[in-house]
């Protein structure tokens, strides 16, 4: 009877375990994006005085661009540490690395990351402006390197 | 004398087994005295009978164990697979509650709007406020 308690108990705590890990899962699914700038767009995107967008369909088609994300966060000061250690770990191993430094803080950043699907590149750019807050997109397309750098020379409406 | 008086309990024993009045440690015993490599002639004829039956319980005994390490494996994996299927449940509902915003979308203080000139004007303005580092990065790139 005793053995057969222990048995149970085991099992039991077997399947909170097991629980426990579930309830784990969503989190860990959410950082298998593969960029640790994607844990700012989740954990600041819904926030007070933040404005987050999304586009990915033929509204970019136009600039050889799949996925547009960017962030924009007011008030940026809790934020922008987070932010700057994400772009440190993201930009390892990035095609190109154009980075404005001022006082040994980073203002601004231009990375191209490796490509991960045929034809696909992938852009992070970063600025934080006088006023305080900060901009943060992730740019995902066909588009090359020269062409978004036309593209922001230009100031050329998405 | 101490051989005789086992002799006699398990002429005892014998009887009762054959009368079907022995308890399973009693049959135990039994077993496991005919298993021994010297038994009295008179008994002899038992050897062979106990002898089967000590193998064909270690067989079923090993038979059980196959069953419950087969049966230990199942239940684990059947554990795993319904933490995966609640996993995946768990994670489907927390999107679909949290994340109603899909496709192109604009969220300003955590409130989601996808009509597509709102979009346009936060993704342009976003866009824009990259772009306006011409004269720090900019310079930057061309010096390529």
């Amino acid at each position: 009877m005793n053995k057969k308690r222990g048995i149970m108990k085991k099992r039991i705590r077997f399947l909170l375990l097991m629980l426990i890990l579930a309830g784990c899962f969503p989190v860990v699914c959410e950082a298998q994006s593969g960029l640790r700038i994607a844990s700012i767009f989740d954990r600041y995107g819904k926030q007070k005085g933040v404005a987050m967008v999304e586009l990915s369909t033929e509204m970019l088609e136009t600039y050889g661009m799949e996925l547009y994300k960017s962030i924009t966060i007011k008030d940026s000061n809790r934020a922008l540490q987070e932010i700057r250690q994400c772009l440190e770990a993201d930009k390892k191993g990035a095609k190109k690395i154009k980075e404005v430094v001022e006082g040994g803080q980073l203002i601004s950043g231009y990375y191209q990351l490796p490509v991960r699907k045929e034809d696909i590149n992938r852009f992070i750019l970063f600025k934080l402006s006088k006023k305080g807050s900060t901009t943060l997109v992730y740019i995902e397309g066909e588009l090359e390197s020269d062409d978004l750098i036309t593209l922001l020379f230009m100031k050329k409406d998405l | 004398m101490r051989e005789r008086k086992i002799e006699m309990e398990i002429d005892d024993l014998l009887n009762k087994y054959f009368e079907g009045e022995t308890s399973c440690k009693e049959e135990q015993w039994i077993r496991d005295y005919f298993s021994k490599e010297e038994v009295p002639a008179h008994l002899l004829c038992y050897k062979p009978m106990f002898a089967y039956f000590k193998n064909e319980i270690s067989i079923e005994q090993n038979k059980k164990k196959i069953i419950s390490g087969r049966k230990k494996f199942i239940y684990t994996l059947s554990s795993i697979a319904a933490c995966a299927v609640i996993a995946v449940g768990i994670s489907t509902f927390m999107h679909s509650s949290n994340d109603s915003c899909t496709g192109n979308y604009v969220m300003i203080n955590g409130k989601c709007y996808t009509d597509e000139a709102t979009i346009k004007a936060y993704a342009k303005a976003s866009f824009q406020e990259v772009a306006t580092s011409k004269d720090e990065v900019f310079a930057e790139l061309f010096n390529d």
